[in-house]
């Protein structure tokens, strides 16, 4: 007998990452949106290990699952209105938020579709995905290494426009 | 068979196995917590139902079955009821990737590989775990927001505030001995510890410091039990809940503490191994369960020794010394791997910094407590020496100086 058992997994993690980003828009309390919020990101590291790409898996779940999410609940529970029914209500312009959803999913599938660079990518990045010790050296050394092509400079420019946002919100939050 | 089904069910045989190991071992650990701390207080501790109290963890548990679950009509129902479930979860989906035993003596073919002593030998293990800790302070800040307390809240947001400061501290930490590892993968970690011939706790005497700490804080044990701190917060998070709900918080409180432990044997005492006996069935296992132990037995003597520190206390050790040491740790570290010089070099490095930091401490304590030392002669020969003196200060009262000193029960 063969189970395919990634494509398996997959429809699995689809159907609960689709099903939570649902339940992230309609459900009426916004501590439980929040919540199926943590299993959108969830699901999300789970495709991405099927993707044989555990480490972006790790740190999304590392990130947003556990810092981002975090974040939100507590700007949620400190500032909610424990008087109001419902607080995660309907805009009066759900339709036009529907209509962009709906053209941009068009876009995106026929982008996958028709595109050359679609298939093109997905070849490409078979051998990094299969590399020995997975993809985290790869990852490092295509990130940092000094004697190959790699992202050294663009990475460094990323770190300065983090420090300054730091920076920025330790001068924001300062007492006078 | 086909590998990929044999794997699948290696994979739910050993869940099972570590779930129920797990468990089992949680029950008696309260036990020896309470027998061992009783140890510390001199008293006896629970040894009434069965040989040394051995029955103890099961009539704890048959109580917290019949206890009543009281859901307070502030709370909110639906995430009150899970979060405890959630703390659980997270807690022992984290121990898949400790391994227990060696996977290469179980042959190289991919079906007996499958029954290694590990669950997952995810080539990113140790990120895992930090990925599912850092999951952890979900089931504490639901369970004090649901409680609808605001002393729970309270506890919660203290909760969160800590682990998320103390996981920085305990990533960078655990950097240097990934460095000298050169892989993230847990098995890999013992590997390169027996190919370098040396437990990395030599190499990274203050790394272990740091990352010590920093867990301790992470799994909210004493002295960084802020969250559940009785006298200010009547145990914060965990106030409404009652019976197996509250159980629930305590086993993943513990089950965290094991994993935090089979974290710091695995990546600084080497494992499974111990010299060279690992090839022998079960021996491994044995290596595994002592150094567990033994830095369980150090979490609980903290317990025992330490007074609870401040939530100020906390938040400076954490961002102001940790932080700082293990940034500085990771630099000397990568120097020291990147230039190729012997490992020592970090030891020696680490050694002077903790030889300052413990210089300072004694300085700042010589200032604090100027008279600590029992001047009164015959009272300190009447009292075992365990027993320390307190002066009290002449001109607070005119009733207590004519007391010469007062025995602290420190």
């Amino acid at each position: 007998m063969t189970i395919d058992v990634p494509a398996v997994a997959f429809w699995v993690i689809a159907i609960i990452l689709v099903g939570s980003a649902l339940a992230v828009v309609v459900m009426p309390k916004i501590v439980h949106a929040a919540l199926f919020l943590v299993a959108v990101f969830g699901a999300a590291a789970g495709i991405y290990v099927l993707l044989n790409a555990e480490f972006i898996a790790i740190v999304q779940v590392l990130i947003y699952a556990g810092a981002v999410t975090i974040l939100i609940l507590f700007a949620i529970m400190l500032t909610q209105n424990s008087m109001s029914r419902v607080s995660n209500p309907f805009s009066g312009q759900w339709w036009l938020a529907g209509l962009i959803c709906v053209l941009l999913a068009a876009g995106i599938i026929f982008a996958v579709n028709s595109s050359p660079m679609a298939a093109g990518a997905a070849s490409d990045a078979l051998p990094l995905a299969n590399a020995a010790g997975g993809t985290v050296v790869k990852l490092g050394q295509l990130l940092y290494s000094p004697f190959a092509y790699s992202y050294v400079l663009p990475f460094e420019i990323a770190s300065v426009v983090l420090l300054v946002a730091i920076v920025g919100a330790i001068m924001i939050g300062r007492e006078e | 068979m086909d590998a990929t089904l044999v794997a699948i069910i290696a994979a739910v045989v050993k869940s099972a196995i570590v779930i129920a190991a797990l468990l089992t071992i949680f029950a008696y650990m309260t036990l020896i917590e309470r027998r061992v701390l009783a140890r510390f207080q001199r008293r006896v501790g629970p040894n009434r139902a069965g040989p040394f109290g051995l029955l103890q963890p099961l009539a704890d548990g048959m109580k917290m079955a019949f206890k009543e679950q009281i859901i307070p009509t502030r709370a909110r129902r639906l995430v009150f009821v899970i979060a405890p479930s959630i703390s659980v979860f997270v807690a022992l989906a984290a121990f898949a990737v400790v391994p227990l035993g060696s996977p290469t003596a179980w042959g190289s073919s991919p079906t007996a590989r499958a029954w290694a002593p590990l669950v997952a030998d995810v080539n990113v293990g140790i990120l895992y775990i930090l990925a599912l800790s850092s999951l952890a302070v979900y089931g504490i800040v639901l369970g004090g927001w649901s409680s609808g307390n605001h002393y729970s809240l309270l506890g919660a947001l203290r909760s969160a505030a800590q682990m998320v400061s103390y996981e920085v501290s305990i990533g960078l930490a655990i950097a240097g001995v990934l460095m000298f590892a050169g892989t993230l993968s847990m098995v890999g970690i013992v590997q390169a510890q027996v190919q370098q011939g040396i437990w990395f706790i030599l190499a990274q005497p203050l790394g272990f410091i740091l990352y010590f700490i920093a867990a301790t804080a992470e799994v909210n044990r004493a002295p960084f039990d802020l969250p559940e701190a009785e006298q200010e917060l009547v145990a914060g998070y965990l106030t409404e809940f009652s019976g197996l709900r509250w159980s629930l918080y305590q086993m993943s409180e513990y089950i965290n503490m094991i994993t935090a432990a089979s974290v710091a044997a695995t990546l600084f005492f080497g494992g499974w191994t111990l010299g060279g006996l690992d090839g022998i069935p079960g021996i491994p296992f044995v290596w595994y369960t002592i150094k567990v132990a033994v830095v369980l037995f150090v979490f609980i003597w903290m317990r025992a020794t330490l007074p609870r520190i401040r939530y100020d206390q906390l938040m400076r050790l954490g961002w102001q010394l940790l932080l700082p040491l293990a940034v500085l740790n990771l630099v000397v570290t990568a120097a020291v791997v990147a230039f190729d010089v012997p490992w020592w070099i970090s030891t020696i490095f680490s050694l002077i910094v903790l030889a300052i930091g413990g210089i300072v401490y004694y300085v700042r304590r010589r200032r604090v407590e100027p008279s600590a030392q029992p001047s009164d002669e015959a009272l300190r020969l009447a009292l075992p020496t365990s027993v320390r003196l307190v002066r009290i200060d002449s001109s607070a009262s005119a009733a207590t100086a004519r007391q010469p000193a007062e025995v602290s029960p420190n």
